[in-house]
């Protein structure tokens, strides 16, 4: 195989990435270098034809990093403001996918290290929580209301959104 | 290739033996540590979902992200999003919680300006015994109002005159109010409340954090995200109050404000400074004689209102570097 030569600077080289399902994926090395990670294992010279395995990322998701990579990869410097606005729209459209895949994509840019893809999935999660109430966003998310009905009257009362002022014990003047 | 440096991620079943023989002279060892255990987290997870039992299970969702990931999504909310995740679940509670989360939220908020409403909620004279003090905040940014706190004051007696309520200095997000010589620091974001009454003696607490300097001019240092913050106000019918940075030239004065809005129940304005988290904010005096502070119960209030914020902070007060030099 090509060895890996110290100076990669302007290599075209593809580099190959296996999903934890056994899936193969190819991406050009400046992609690959938007993970923290595959960059270190780049530069350690762990890339190899048999790919890069990703123990806990499966095809699904690793098909849309290696998406958003090459995407991002391939416009990285010298943006016009028309470029910046299509990989904004771009952005805007990557993320419009349902709760798992969200998750999945969180849990994947934070292990690969994508910090732009990791940010991106971070403000989409906040914004679908943002103006639900508690229950909506157990709805939305899965989640089990394990709070005993005690608790759940004391927190009740808390979200009132009101501070009681209490009479003053002593009124002085 | 010189002896088979593998991968370390080969596969989760491999997992643990890789751990244990991981080469050290990977240059990104350190990273691939940090990763390991990541996803050491991961697996823990899968694991516990499994245990669960098979009727119990679901698959891994929003509500199961490792802590770190969650605490950076649920950051990027607004105050009122916050209030909300503490009623969704004990997980998310813990994390809304958490005081390093908090000052963290804290910190990302913009400065703004702070207004208090006072809107009657009774319909006529004699249903006025129920009086609804609001704080907004108005957003330079969004150009948006936010409500910051809502005060509901029960059997309001009426012959108090029509401005009990003050807003009288906000720092980093906890407010100092008073009503009816009643002192109240609220941090809006735990819904904690204090409330003192500033006629109370002032020997009965040994703090030491505000002094009088002479002239009127009273002291409070507060220590709010590990910066000291001076508020200095000056007594007599209008309260001046100027928050400084301790630390640095202490005559640069950060945020300085007057006001002196006479309209009777209404807006009461309070000023910000430009500084990113410091907020000066500015009072006057109850318009009516019975609610205008003499300078000892001026002083006891910022005293009470540091010792307060020792309180809502968390802090020992014997954790609290202050020169020495500053006491009286």
């Amino acid at each position: 195989m090509a060895a890996a030569t110290d100076d990669a600077g302007d290599s075209n080289e593809m580099i190959r990435v296996v999903s934890s399902d056994g899936e193969h994926f190819e991406m050009p090395e400046a992609a690959a270098n938007l993970s923290l990670v595959l960059r270190h294992m780049i530069e350690d010279d762990c890339a190899d034809a048999a790919g890069i395995p990703l123990a806990v990322v499966a095809a699904k998701p690793l098909a849309k990093i290696v998406d958003y990579c090459t995407k991002h990869a391939a416009k990285s410097s010298g943006l016009t403001i028309e470029e910046a606005e299509e990989l904004k729209r771009f952005d805007a459209e990557f993320i419009e996918v349902d709760t798992d895949m969200l998750y999945d994509l969180l849990v994947a840019a934070d292990f690969m290290g994508v910090e732009g893809l990791s940010k991106l999935a971070v403000q989409r999660t906040a914004d679908l929580i943002k103006g639900k109430t508690p229950e909506q966003n157990r709805e939305t998310f899965g989640i089990v209301n394990d709070f005993t009905p005690e608790e759940e009257e004391e927190i009740c009362k808390e979200n009132e959104w009101a501070f009681q002022i209490t009479k003053p014990p002593s009124r002085l003047c | 290739m010189e002896q088979s440096a593998p991968n370390p991620l080969l596969s989760v079943a491999t997992y643990v033996s890789v751990r244990a023989v991981l080469p050290p002279r990977l240059c990104a060892c350190e990273l691939m540590f940090g990763h390991l255990r990541k996803l050491d987290r991961i697996l823990w997870r899968e694991d516990e979902c499994e245990a669960a039992g098979a009727a119990a299970r679901r698959p891994l969702s929003i509500a199961n992200l490792p802590e770190e990931i969650l605490s950076e999504i649920l950051l990027l909310l607004p105050l009122k999003s916050i209030l909300h995740c503490h009623a969704v679940c004990k997980a998310w509670r813990a994390i809304t919680s958490d005081h390093a989360f908090l000052l963290a939220h804290h910190r990302r908020q913009p400065p703004r300006r702070l207004l208090t409403f006072v809107r009657n909620v009774g319909s006529g004279d004699d249903d006025l015994d129920v009086l609804d003090y609001c704080v907004k905040a108005f957003d330079f940014r969004t150009h948006e109002f936010q409500s910051v706190a809502r005060f509901t004051v029960k059997d309001y007696d009426c012959t108090l005159g029509d401005n009990p309520f003050n807003l009288h200095a906000s720092c980093d997000g906890l407010l100092l109010m008073s009503y009816n010589n009643y002192l109240h620091l609220c941090n809006p974001t735990t819904r904690i409340a204090h409330g003192r009454s500033w006629s109370s003696s002032p020997g009965d607490d040994s703090s030491g954090t505000g002094r009088a300097t002479g002239s009127g001019w009273v002291e409070v240092r507060l220590i709010t995200n590990d910066i000291y913050r001076l508020i200095t106000c000056k007594l007599e019918h209008e309260a001046l109050y100027h928050t400084n940075t301790l630390g640095c030239d202490l005559s640069a004065y950060l945020g300085l404000g007057i006001v002196a809005d006479e309209s009777p129940s209404s807006t009461q304005e309070t000023t910000c400074s430009n500084n990113n988290t410091l907020f000066a904010a500015a009072a006057k005096a109850a318009k009516h004689p019975q609610h205008t502070m003499g300078p000892s119960a001026e002083a006891a209030l910022v005293r009470h209102a540091a010792d307060l914020l020792v309180t809502l902070l968390r802090l020992r007060r014997d954790a609290l570097p202050l020169p020495p030099c500053l006491f009286a």
